[in-house]
């Protein structure tokens, strides 16, 4: 009974959060070789969050990096680029869906 | 020499960060102050998911958007530098200007309200890379999934009534607008994104100079005090905080006009492909698209009844003739009940009501077909560098029992 309780008012809860709150990615980097450099070099402008929703392959990381040089005034990242781009193709690589059908729609309750 | 560039871009970053930082406290209440597991709140909205919180980028949560005119509070987010801070609504001044302006203007918000006709329309904005989550392989930016997308009805002034005031030479070509938001690096030489419209489409109906959203004014994330609202056209056409309109005697070329940025492949291309950007063109109206908002995915539906579903079909610079359901998969469809545009530019409202034949798992999936004959497709339509146009079917999964 008591467990029913819980059960009901934790439905409750989940329901009233889905309603009224914002939903909030993870903001924080994986830990890993590197991770300092993006931190010094990546985050001073934007968040991580821009990174973590991100799964891309070595070479668009590095176009993306190439693009932040062209537009948004990130400087040379000299020899630390290799370290990053290791960084982020280790962490946030290329991640292939399934082919075939659509991604399976995740239960809700 | 260097040393001293390096070090006055040091100084932009910090005065940035300290920018934000004051801008970033009046937004937010952090997790730690708000309690455990609290999200930051954004005064004046709800039900939004964020992707970025810097630059802020937030989308609605599907089943929440709900209401033929979206709320305020559920109308998304997509900034790409800082917002302006210290808003003064009674010192804000319009510029028009550019070469094919022939009497150039300075106006303020009270101008704008006295000298042209005041008009409220409700008019759908979708960002651009609604549904990019989908794009496999997958592709940098903000991975939006659904609720990149709104009608909220707007307040203010047809562009066109404020161009002809001005006067247009036979020269122009295209509307360019320009803002009060920062660059995040904080270097004041930067246009965040200054993009555009074809000279046609800022002359249409759809296009408005608005200073309010519903009941009130802008929302502070929504470009308050003033910004540009052109209907059907990727959001990011729509300026906020609008400071200025251009109209040039060529395509626009100001920030995120080129390169990559909200251009896609003239041709189709390979998923995965790199594509020149001398191979991209600008993308125009918004292709058609539904959204299901009634029921939830996932939702758990006795057999015994009619479920009844609702949701919204929209298409830039045309209109929705029909929306189709399916409950197997696409095997068999059933026509929606479709309701008429509030105005041109608004996206409208479909319902119906499903039986199901047996207990077990179903998904709903609808499709909307447009006035030029083009209907949603089931899956990713067309794999492009940034993620753009993902106008897939919507599905939504029922556990009927």
């Amino acid at each position: 009974m008591w467990f029913r309780c819980r059960l009901a008012l934790t439905l409750a809860l989940v329901a009233c959060n889905a309603v009224a709150a914002q939903v909030v990615p993870n903001n924080e980097l994986q830990v890993g070789a590197g991770d300092h450099l993006v931190r010094a070099h990546c985050l001073v402008c934007h968040s991580a969050q821009l990174i973590v929703q991100s799964s891309l392959t070595r070479t668009q990381w590095l176009d993306t990096i190439r693009y932040m040089q062209r537009k948004h005034n990130l400087w040379p990242l000299g020899d630390q680029e290799t370290v990053i781009l290791d960084y982020l193709e280790a962490n946030y690589g290329a991640r292939y869906q399934s082919s075939g059908r659509r991604k399976n729609l995740p239960y809700y309750r | 020499m260097k040393e001293l560039e390096t070090l006055s871009r040091r100084r932009f970053l910090q005065n940035g960060s300290v920018f934000f930082g004051a801008s970033a406290l009046a937004m937010f209440a952090s997790a730690e102050s708000a309690g455990l597991n609290e999200p930051p709140l954004i005064a004046g909205k709800s039900g939004l998911r964020i992707l970025n919180d810097r630059p802020l980028n937030a989308e609605a949560l599907p089943h929440l958007l709900v209401d033929a005119v979206t709320p305020t509070r559920h109308m998304f987010i997509r900034n790409n530098g800082v917002p302006p801070v210290g808003v003064d609504p009674s010192g804000w001044r319009l510029n028009i200007g550019g070469e094919s302006i022939i009497r150039p203007l300075r106006l303020s918000i009270k101008d704008l309200r006295s000298r042209y006709q005041n008009v409220s329309l409700q008019l759908t904005l979708e960002c651009g890379g609604n549904g990019r989550a989908e794009f496999d392989p997958s592709v940098p930016g903000n991975q939006w999934t659904l609720g990149a997308v709104g009608c909220p009805l707007w307040h203010g002034v047809r562009v066109r009534d404020v161009l002809e005031d001005a006067g247009l030479k036979n020269d122009a070509v295209y509307l360019a607008f320009h803002g009060a938001d920062t660059h995040l690096s904080g270097d004041p030489e930067k246009e965040v994104i200054s993009r555009g419209v074809p000279i046609e489409k800022a002359m249409a109906d759809d296009a408005l100079i608005a200073w309010g959203m519903n009941d009130g004014d802008l929302h502070p994330m929504n470009g308050h005090p003033l910004r540009l609202v052109v209907a059907g056209w990727p959001a990011s056409a729509s300026g906020k905080w609008l400071t200025g309109l251009s109209v040039r005697n060529q395509v626009h070329d100001g920030a995120k006009m080129g390169g990559q940025s909200y251009r896609v492949p003239k041709n189709p291309v390979a998923p995965g492909s790199v594509v020149d950007d001398s191979s991209m063109k600008i993308i125009g109206a918004m292709p058609v698209k539904s959204l299901l908002s009634v029921p939830q995915t996932g939702v758990r539906h006795d057999r015994g009844q009619q479920l009844k579903v609702s949701g919204h079909a929209w298409v830039g610079d045309a209109q929705v003739v029909s929306v189709d359901l399916s409950t197997d998969f696409g095997q068999t469809w059933q026509r929606a009940s479709l309701q008429v545009p509030a105005n041109v530019g608004a996206w409208q409202q479909f319902s119906a009501a499903l039986v199901f034949p047996a207990v077990g798992y179903y998904e709903i999936w609808s499709r909307a077909t447009d006035s030029n004959g083009l209907s949603q497709p089931m899956v990713l339509p067309g794999w492009n560098p940034k993620g753009y146009l993902n106008n897939a079917c919507h599905r939504v999964a029922v556990h009927v029992v």
